[in-house]
């Protein structure tokens, strides 16, 4: 029972995005790839994600292709040659981010060990000019005391967090997950303001952890430990 | 979303105009007002919301969307056709009527939950938390909390073996056994086999997802 949610024709798009069943996922199908952005601007204030799937006769979108792109606000990752497009984030969202932030810095900065750092970002693997995700914060690792070269590489991340927003939990707990496992990625967190809780997995462990009380990190080089009280971390981050 | 109110009553047919969404009120009662109680709660008109209490504090859950639904039915299936199988326990879906502690004052309606069978024979009804093997709640936008922490910790508390959440745009399931801290984020296989039983109930999620949403 799939209905269209929104549908426009010009000279070189074809674009049709629909709503499955469960009404999760927006999924925008086109056979061309220019002029679709402004109007995607006009969709749901959610934090929503377009899926581009392509026929094969088009080719795929590249770093370069993104780069031309004006600056609108919106997040631009590809994956493989596959565009993610997820609006500006709402207030809860960044709140965590910058909460998060500071604690990660005080915990890492200074440490020689890693160097937290946030999004918009260029981060990649595989393929470079096919790939570029942006992870809401990570830390990425220090080599005897040096960042690697920028844009940095997927395994060259220690942790990476996205904070999940109302309409993209399948980017956030699906697509991202399984990318960053299979690259390397030391840690994923994904934290839900709505919910307060955190779900972490570590390395390629399949299972994850669901945290509501108290979220620990030491990785490796650090003496110390980094301590999250989830419900009070929370608290003052909407504060 | 905390909503305080000066007085327990007329804040039902309130409560209905507030979201389209499901959304859960918290009513925090002034000392001097009298709580709400079970009894309360049944003389309200049936208007297909969702009315818990606990402790006399009520909490008020607008009827859920379709994937709500689906997933709760396709649950019930799968635990039905598992626990056929076996004299460990029965599964139910709410609306249902589950307490603890004083029972006036509690009343809490887990979507989906399994009873636990004694010598084959099912407790009695209204059953009591203790009770439960298994529950169940399917997440819908807008009242994560609720089920996230309220429920968790009433369940965990009051011994409840198990607990999954659903998430039906998510895609995933969290679940906690017993009192554990923390719990575990499933995304490919959930495997449960409960006391009493010879197999194992196997859930594929993403078969399970599609089926649910097909």
């Amino acid at each position: 029972m799939v209905f269209p949610f929104f549908s426009w024709l010009s000279n070189d798009v074809k674009a049709v995005a629909v709503i499955d069943p469960s009404g999760i996922e927006l999924v925008t199908h086109r056979a061309g790839r220019s002029a679709m952005l402004r109007d995607d601007i006009l969709l749901p204030s959610g934090r929503v994600v377009y899926r581009m799937g392509m026929p094969a006769t088009t080719h795929d979108w590249t770093v370069d292709m993104l780069d031309a792109l004006p600056d609108d606000g919106q997040r631009y990752e590809i994956i493989d040659g596959e565009l993610f497009v997820t609006p500006a984030p709402g207030e809860g969202h960044q709140d965590i981010v910058k909460a998060l932030l500071v604690r990660l810095a005080g915990y890492i900065d200074n440490s020689g060990v890693g160097s937290v750092m946030v999004s918009p970002a260029d981060i990649w693997r595989g393929e470079r000019s096919r790939n570029r995700v942006q992870p809401d914060v990570f830390v990425i690792r220090r080599t005897h005391g040096k960042r690697p070269e920028y844009p940095y590489h997927l395994n060259g991340v220690l942790l990476a967090v996205e904070v999940v927003s109302p309409g993209n939990p399948l980017l956030d707990y699906h697509t991202k997950r399984e990318l960053y496992q299979r690259e390397g990625v030391g840690e994923y967190w994904i934290f839900d303001p709505e919910a307060r809780i955190v779900s972490r997995w570590r390395g390629r462990d399949e299972r994850g952890e669901t945290l509501s009380v108290e979220l620990c990190w030491k990785p490796d080089g650090m003496s110390s430990e980094f301590v999250l009280n989830l419900p009070q971390f929370f608290d003052e981050a909407f504060r | 979303m905390v909503m305080c109110w000066e007085a327990a009553s007329a804040i039902v047919g309130h409560a209905a105009l507030l979201l389209s969404r499901r959304v859960v009120y918290r009513m925090y009662m002034p000392a001097t007002t009298q709580d709400w109680t079970v009894e309360m709660l049944d003389a309200l008109p049936d208007d297909g919301q969702r009315y818990e209490l606990i402790d006399g504090e009520l909490f008020v859950t607008p009827a859920p969307g379709m994937p709500h639904q689906e997933v709760v039915g396709e649950l019930y299936f799968r635990l039905r056709s598992y626990l056929n199988g076996g004299d460990a326990g029965k599964v139910m879906i709410s609306p249902s009527d589950v307490w603890r502690g004083e029972r006036s004052r509690n009343r809490v309606q887990p979507d989906v939950f399994v009873v636990r069978r004694a010598g084959g024979i099912v407790a009695e009804y209204p059953f009591h938390l203790r009770n439960l093997m298994l529950a169940v709640e399917v997440v819908s936008p807008g009242n994560p909390l609720m089920d996230y922490q309220v429920k968790r910790e009433l369940y965990q508390r009051e011994g409840v073996r198990e607990y999954w959440i659903f998430d039906p745009q998510a895609r995933i399931v969290s679940r906690w056994i017993g009192r554990d801290e923390p719990g575990e984020t499933i995304s490919l296989e959930l495997r449960w086999k409960p006391d009493g039983m010879t197999t194992e109930f196997v859930l594929n999620l993403p078969q399970f997802f599609d089926e649910a949403f097909r």
